[in-house]
């Protein structure tokens, strides 16, 4: 299957000529401008988009981060319709232009998204007697947690400056912005696992 | 998915009800107002994403989710709660973002509402409450009552009924809580069998033990009685004795050494044996899970320490527990007050062994784990360094080398310091031991006091060197068996796993002729389930027998799936598929898959001979069926050009095969397969132009009068199909003959066509 996916896609581009490169260039990157988008909160996930300039009115769009790990509020999508049969709007580049209001609702929306939890502090990490893992028992800024990891090196990810992101069995993310600005014991017990 | 739900027993039903905190009892009883509720879940997250709990309660009117109250101001009247009817929900729908998900009711007449968040570690059971809630919301309700669907949602979350944790796969209860002793007993069922060499080994133990403590007491009696005597009768006896503790030492070490390694090599064997059977009849989703050499580990490496602790770590253990016992019953009939001073440093010897163990193990894993990003660098840039030098990447990777170096270095230097401080401490509080000897002993010796002969002290001395070594292996006894009752449970955690299928089942069918017509009725598939979107969904299929079906789509619209489920590798979970209009799930799962002949894109060859591979999978073949199967496969003539013909090995020492030729043998083992319905996957996707044509005509032979499905990206090798059908994201979009779709405006094929077509012509 995987040799299937390239082969496919190279062919794909390959059909495209230069000039209807440039033509979809045109037409997908769509930037918006963030002075003509006003934004309201919405639910699940969702938000109201206006997109002054156009005359446009969105009930029902969910802004996708293009970098959520490493800038959530840096690149962002908005799109219309479930999963299947997405529709982008445009791309917003630069959100922290956007009017104080719209931002915040666009930056809770995305908290919603992508929920990360930061660790504040590692109070204990087990050493699993079964199959294999350990258990983290943590506080984070939304509350005390403990979750599994199955493998330190698959799963605790050390990232620039001192940046730890670890993932649990099943699936959930908790940040370690900096390592080294833990208290002390903290980062003694982080010590045998990075 | 119902397999855990009687064993669920009472008690962890209980532990597992979650208490309901009393704040939100009292406030759902005034706010439901005598409904009942039917079901009951606890969410981990609050709407504003704080790792709170919050409670959704379900009646059969409406649904209920509870807020528990801050810290300080607990009672109910702080309880916050939001409710929604039934009646005005259009549809509830688990949305799964990155890292927690909610459930969303869609309400009738537009908008729509967050009910609960929670993390995603508990979108199962949020998807069952979806799914329950629907089966509410129709025409009469469900005949269901809390205890019931509780019951119900834990068999279906696959979460330990004790710690809640994520339970292995097919596993009903945890490792971490499942009974030490009751792993214990197992282990030791496969020693059992082999019981009497067990005991006479264990003889030999206790003999050898013996055996050892005696020549510091023969020293003793030598320096007491012998010497200051001059008694020669005693001196004869004592060395007749001293040659027989030798020689019999020598033979109880070599008895002991053979019969162990028969033992353990008779376990591994037996073990090794059950656990590769076992893994051989395990559902495909067992291996998309695990990696392969994580299952190889478990047959190797695991099987091996489980070997290793019930014969070397048990008997050892039980070497040196005799071993210690001895000394400290010789010491004290020898001299009681001697032996509680020279036994005072034991303590603080086990403390040190056991921190210094947890330390260097901890230290060691980092180090390991450094070293090991250390050569992962290698791995990446040594191939990749032509990318570097085309980039002028070079000082960049070397600074990263330098870094990783540099940690590596440090993580060592961590152990350096460990050991440095450790074994040094170690080894001077062992001494203080015989330092107490001398000193005391020694001045009761000199000043003659009547309490001590020098053939005690001399004997006591040397008891101290034998007696350090089995109590430092006995401090570090409980990691030991840690790794080997982890060892353990992996063993038999696969060993649990129940096989998902039967390979044969004397009931079902078997032994027909199979014609070949395959019916696909509303059969919708997910590999797992909780995955948002479904790989097919709804296909409805009728292929005839002898029909060729190609199917047609764009990467992941889900082609290869729907073949796999023909053989079950995988089972349908909704719909039927149908062969001569039975159910496949009645077809005894051998007898199906040998009507089944497979042909994939990186045709597997295992390692043997070109004969062997043919003939892989039938049994009693003629020499002459196999080349006649090799030349309608077009392989004859490259086979019988290497000089050992059909008897060449294939697999790393043997020839080197292309991949065209791969797969005119993996065609030729089809043809012999005889089977009805062939599949072929991606067949001619990996070879050039020329290779394509014989293998080309090669299918043709193959799938002649066979209900055939075929997948292939390039369209027109699809034009000879009867008919082709189309699919797009797990939907069955168009169907048709290769002219028939050509012709439909808009149609998903034409679009291919065009889009390949255009490749060809540049």
């Amino acid at each position: 299957m995987k040799v299937d996916t390239k082969e496919v896609k190279i062919e794909r581009e390959e059909t495209r000529t230069d000039e209807e490169q440039t033509e979809v260039n045109e037409e997908e990157i769509d930037n918006l401008d963030p002075r003509d988008l006003e934004l309201e909160s919405g639910e699940g996930g969702h938000i109201k988009l206006k997109i002054l300039d156009r005359g446009e009115k969105y009930e029902r769009v969910r802004p996708e981060s293009a970098f959520p790990l490493s800038g959530v509020m840096e690149c962002v999508r908005f799109v219309q319709g479930e999963d299947g049969d997405k529709e982008e709007l445009g791309m917003l580049n630069s959100p922290q232009d956007l009017e104080q209001k719209s931002y915040q609702v666009l930056k809770t929306t995305l908290e919603k998204i992508y929920f990360m939890p930061e660790v504040t502090a590692v109070k204990s990490i087990e050493e699993g007697f079964g199959i294999s893992g350990h258990r983290w028992n943590v506080d984070t800024k939304k509350g005390e947690r403990s979750f599994e990891v199955e493998s330190r090196r698959r799963d605790v990810k050390r990232l620039p400056n001192n940046r730890i992101i670890v993932e649990d069995k099943d699936g959930n993310r908790y940040e370690i912005p900096d390592h080294t600005q833990l208290d002390q014991r903290s980062q003694k017990i982080l010590h045998t696992e990075i | 998915m119902n397999r855990s739900a009687d064993r669920v027993s009472e008690g962890m039903a209980k532990q597992r009800l979650e208490e309901i905190p009393e704040a939100i009892e009292e406030k759902a009883e005034e706010v439901l107002e005598g409904e009942e509720p039917q079901l009951i879940a606890r969410s981990d997250l609050n709407l504003e994403g704080y790792f709170e709990e919050d409670w959704l309660f379900v009646t059969d009117v409406r649904v209920v989710a509870f807020s528990p109250p801050d810290e300080e101001e607990q009672g109910a009247e702080n309880v916050d709660y939001r409710s929604l009817p039934l009646e005005a929900i259009e549809e509830i729908s688990l949305k799964r973002y990155v890292g927690n998900a909610f459930l969303e009711a869609k309400l009738i007449g537009g908008g729509s509402k967050d009910l609960i968040r929670f993390s995603l570690s508990y979108t199962q059971r949020f998807e069952w409450v979806s799914d329950k809630i629907e089966e509410l919301q129709g025409e009469e309700g469900v005949e269901e009552d809390l205890e019931s669907t509780t019951r119900e949602r834990l068999a279906y979350e696959d979460r330990c009924p004790i710690c809640g944790g994520r339970l292995p796969e097919g596993m009903d209860i945890c490792p971490q809580c499942a009974s030490k002793e009751r792993l214990l007993s197992r282990m030791f069922q496969y020693l059992k069998p082999y019981w009497k060499q067990a005991g006479v080994a264990l003889l030999l133990l206790l003999g050898l033990t013996v055996l050892n403590l005696a020549p510091p007491y023969i020293t003793r009696l030598m320096i007491d009685s012998v010497f200051p005597n001059r008694n020669v009768t005693l001196f004869t006896v004592l060395i007749g004795s001293l040659i027989g503790v030798y020689v019999f030492r020598a033979l109880f070490r070599g008895l002991r050494t053979y019969v162990m390694s028969w033992l353990g090599q008779r376990i591994t064997l037996d073990l090794r044996s059950k656990v590769f059977s076992h893994i051989q009849k395990l559902n495909m989703n067992y291996y998309d899970k695990n990696r392969t050499g994580k299952i190889m580990n478990r047959v190797t490496t695991d099987t091996a320490r489980v070997r290793r602790f019930l014969t070397q770590g048990l008997q050892q253990t039980l070497n040196h527990l005799f071993k210690v016992i001895g000394i400290v019953v010789i010491l004290f009939t020898m001299n009681w007050q001697l032996a509680l001073m020279a036994l005072a440093p034991v303590p603080l010897v086990m403390f040190l062994t056991v921190v210094f163990a947890n330390k260097i193990h901890k230290v060691f894993h980092r180090v390991w784990r450094r070293v090991s990003t250390m050569k992962a660098i290698l791995g990446d840039t040594i191939p990749g360094v032509k990318v570097v030098k085309a980039f002028t990447k070079e000082n960049e990777e070397i600074r990263k080398f330098d870094d990783q170096l540099e940690e590596v270095f440090s993580s060592r230097l961590d152990a350096a310091k460990a050991r440095s401080f450790f074994r040094p401490a170690m080894t001077f509080s062992t001494a203080l031991g015989a330092l107490i000897i001398w000193i005391w002993g020694g001045y009761n010796v000199l000043m003659n006091t009547g309490l001590l002969t020098l053939g005690t002290l001399v004997a006591f001395v040397s008891y101290m060197w034998k007696f350090f070594n089995p109590i430092k292996a006995l401090a570090r006894l409980s990691g030991k068996f840690e790794s080997a009752i982890t060892s353990a449970e992996r063993v038999f955690s696969v060993l649990d796993i129940e096989p998902e299928m039967e390979l044969s089942s004397p009931s079902s069918q078997s032994g027909r002729e199979v014609r070949g017509q395959v019916t696909f009725e509303d059969v919708s598939f997910q590999y797992e389930a909780g995955q948002e979107s479904e790989v097919l969904s709804e296909i409805n299929l009728e292929v005839e027998p002898g029909e060729t079906i190609g199917l047609v789509g764009p990467t992941g619209a889900g082609k290869t799936t729907f073949v796999n489920l023909i053989p079950r590798f995988y089972d349908v979970k909704e719909g039927e598929i149908k062969l001569d209009g039975k159910n496949i799930k009645d077809f005894d799962l051998q007898f199906l898959r040998r009507k089944i002949g497979i042909v994939a894109q990186h045709p597997f060859l295992f390692y043997g001979t070109i004969a062997d591979n043919i003939s892989y999978g039938v049994d009693d073949v003629d020499r002459e069926e196999i080349i006649k199967a090799a030349k309608l496969a077009n392989a004859h003539e490259f086979i019988m050009e290497s000089p050992l013909g059909y008897d060449s090995q294939v697999g790393e020492r043997g020839v080197g095969l292309s991949g065209g030729e791969r797969q005119r043998i993996s065609i030729a083992r089809a043809i012999l397969k005889d089977a009805p319905i062939m599949i072929l996957d991606e067949a001619t996707s990996a070879v050039d132009t020329e290779t394509e044509e014989k293998i080309q005509t090669a299918i043709d032979r193959l799938i002649e009068g066979r209900t055939t499905f075929v997948i292939a990206h390039r369209l027109s090798t699809l034009k000879n199909a009867d008919r082709l059908i189309v699919l797009e994201d797990g939907r069955l979009v168009e169907q048709g003959t290769h002219e028939e779709l050509l012709e439909k405006e808009d149609g998903l094929f034409k679009k291919l066509w065009e889009m390949q077509t255009t490749v060809s012509r540049i």
